[in-house]
């Protein structure tokens, strides 16, 4: 299944290359951390939050401190801190961090105004959605779990409560197959394929606490000591890439269950469109075709349905029931 | 193009502003439905995430407002004239002193004030609690929307402070042009009130629109609409978001010892601002 992942992005890579030739790349592969996850092999100069995997010799992605400019040029569009301009995009937050992603999304220099680790988290989602969409993957705020019909995508804006769904999910035996991004691209053929990304969720003390099973002991670190959110490694990790099943948008309503509601194909494109992670920048790039390909896909194979959730505090578990109930069985 | 913020302390009458402005604004004489009113969010998580590409789940309360303003600009460029925006927040500023509302995005301030007396009532009611925790949540300085140490919400925190700070924040601020409303004046003359808000907000007199706009906004049109309606803005476990709309209720509610407790805590703000004028002078005194 690797196979079929490193597929879809060696096409990428190598018109990338012809177009762009690698210049001043001198990364010295053994000083770098290295993760694996959405189907690529990333380097990088500075200790991320992401489950380590064994050293691997050429990086789809890598990232390395450098000199970033404050400003492109060139830029074609500039919104907040972003700027893009060719197929480059600049995060410029000031104080904080400045980053450059460029040659296709294969190359991140990042230069942190304080703290390396803690700068780069903070732009960490920005960063891999846009090596994402580069790749002409869309990259979605959702999590998904993996069934014996296909991966189950739980989108959402954020604190919604997406992660909390899959963890108790996983509680019944579904293996994680993403947390917070999902990579789905769309294939010629059939379904469109869901990337894995890494074996791990982000939990906060509320959800570890009201979430039935391991939780609590599988916590991998503390992602600041200032909060009360945690990386916490999954039971069940299905890691590879798999066909998407459905797609529920999460919403809260003042409800005392879970209701579904399918949405049209015209409103599951709308609303797909809308929770694509960094999406604005996606014109810019030169990638709002593909994207939108990549959308219209999902809503023509794949189930779209609409989830509120209740909003009165439910119990996870109950969640999960309720929710288990709509699924096919755990892959 | 611009934002003008109504702003109040909770359950000072900001919705009730909201619908009047929102049926004075319609272009049907039916009355608006109470979740479509004017407003657009200024603390949207996945609005500030994907505008700035940060992420605010891993950011402190002090972080994130640092970058709020950015925000604001950002969504003062999204509309294309004037649009409004609803607050609970005192006029601050970030750690590095820089407003959190600043003219680059905010035109102007409408600010919703209401006798504090009235206020825990319908605040304990909100919430579903008794009135003296509403008495604690109006005197604790830190308090919080959408802030729980433990777990984020779709919604960014916002600070509320206590009444008397959150009223003097923006009585003291000189940067932003605004208006000071009181509930009680929304109560006793909407009309005046909502045609002086109109000019305040640059926009065009029609005084027919004006007369229609203060019915379809009468609170029993209000509760009407709550009755057959889901009203997104209630809480959960509160039976209903449109209570009484009354004027003095704390007369015949509140104790002896809550009112003496909130005198105490707010009484020289509620002075500035004339909500003693009248009362006895057991209490007029803190």
């Amino acid at each position: 299944m690797r196979e079929q992942a490193d597929h879809f992005y060696r096409t990428e890579r190598e018109i990338s290359r012809s177009d762009t030739p690698y210049k001043n790349r001198k990364v010295d592969l053994n000083q770098l951390y290295h993760y694996r996850g959405y189907g690529l092999n990333i380097g990088s100069q500075i200790e991320l939050p992401w489950h380590v995997e064994s050293k691997h010799n050429d990086p789809d992605i890598s990232i390395r401190n450098g000199k970033v400019p404050e400003a492109l040029e060139s830029a074609t569009e500039t919104r907040g801190y972003f700027q893009v301009a060719n197929g480059i995009c600049l995060l410029n937050v000031q104080g904080v961090s400045r980053c450059l992603i460029s040659e296709g999304g294969r190359e991140v220099l990042f230069a942190a105004e304080g703290n390396n680790r803690q700068s780069i988290i903070y732009i960490l989602d920005s960063i891999l959605a846009v090596c994402l969409h580069l790749r002409d993957v869309l990259a979605l705020n959702a999590s998904a779990i993996a069934t014996r019909e296909g991966a189950v995508v739980f989108a959402g804006s954020a604190g919604i409560g997406k992660s909390t769904v899959v963890a108790a999910l996983c509680d019944m035996g579904y293996p994680l197959v993403a947390d917070g991004i999902v990579a789905v691209r769309k294939n010629d053929v059939s379904r469109p394929r869901v990337f894995c990304g890494f074996p791990q969720i982000r939990l906060w003390t509320r959800s570890i606490n009201t979430l039935q099973g391991i939780w609590s002991k599988n916590i991998q670190m503390q992602i600041r000591p200032e909060l009360e959110s945690f990386l916490v490694s999954v039971p069940y990790f299905h890691g590879k890439d798999i066909p998407l099943h459905a797609v529920y948008v999460l919403v809260s309503k003042n409800l005392e269950k879970i209701d579904t509601k399918p949405l049209a194909p015209v409103r599951a494109v709308a609303r797909l469109i809308d929770l694509a992670c960094r999406a604005h920048l996606l014109q810019g790039l030169g990638k709002g075709s593909g994207h939108f390909h990549n959308v219209t896909a999902i809503a023509r194979y794949s189930t779209v349905e609409c989830l509120s959730l209740p909003v009165i505090n439910c119990p996870p578990a109950t969640l999960a029931e309720q929710i288990s109930v709509r699924l096919p069985p755990p892959a | 193009m611009s934002i003008i913020l109504l702003a109040s302390y909770p359950k000072s009458g900001n919705t009730w502003m909201r619908a009047l402005l929102s049926n004075y604004l319609s272009e049907s004489d039916e009355p608006v439905s109470i979740n479509k009113l004017v407003g657009i969010s200024l603390f949207s998580r996945h609005y500030f995430d994907e505008n700035l590409g940060l992420s605010s789940a891993i950011m402190t309360y002090d972080e994130i407002l640092q970058h709020r303003p950015k925000c604001h600009e950002l969504l003062a460029m999204d509309v294309e004239s004037v649009a409004f925006a609803k607050t609970h927040e005192p006029y601050i500023c970030s750690q590095e002193g820089n407003p959190l509302f600043s003219p680059e995005s905010i035109s102007g301030v409408i600010y919703i004030i209401r006798n504090p007396l009235d206020i825990v009532i319908s605040y304990a009611h909100h919430n579903q609690c008794e009135i003296n925790r509403s008495i604690g949540i109006m005197n604790d300085g830190k308090a919080m929307l959408s802030d729980r140490h433990s777990g984020i919400f779709p919604a960014l925190p916002q600070l509320v402070s206590d009444w008397s700070r959150n009223v003097s924040s923006w009585l003291d601020q000189d940067t932003l042009p605004m208006k000071i409303v009181s509930y009680e004046s929304m109560h006793k003359n909407p009309d005046r009130v909502l045609s002086e808000t109109i000019d305040f907000c640059g926009l065009d007199q029609d005084q027919a629109k004006l007369v229609q706009a203060v019915e379809n906004s009468s609170f029993d049109n209000l509760q009407v609409q709550e009755a057959v309606v889901e009203f997104k803005m209630k809480q959960p476990t509160a039976p209903n978001f449109f209570r009484k709309g009354e004027v003095g209720d704390w007369k015949a509610t509140l104790s002896d010892e809550q009112v003496r407790c909130i005198i105490e805590r707010h009484g020289t703000v509620m002075e500035r601002l004339g909500y003693l004028d009248g009362q006895d002078v057991h209490y007029a005194k803190p």
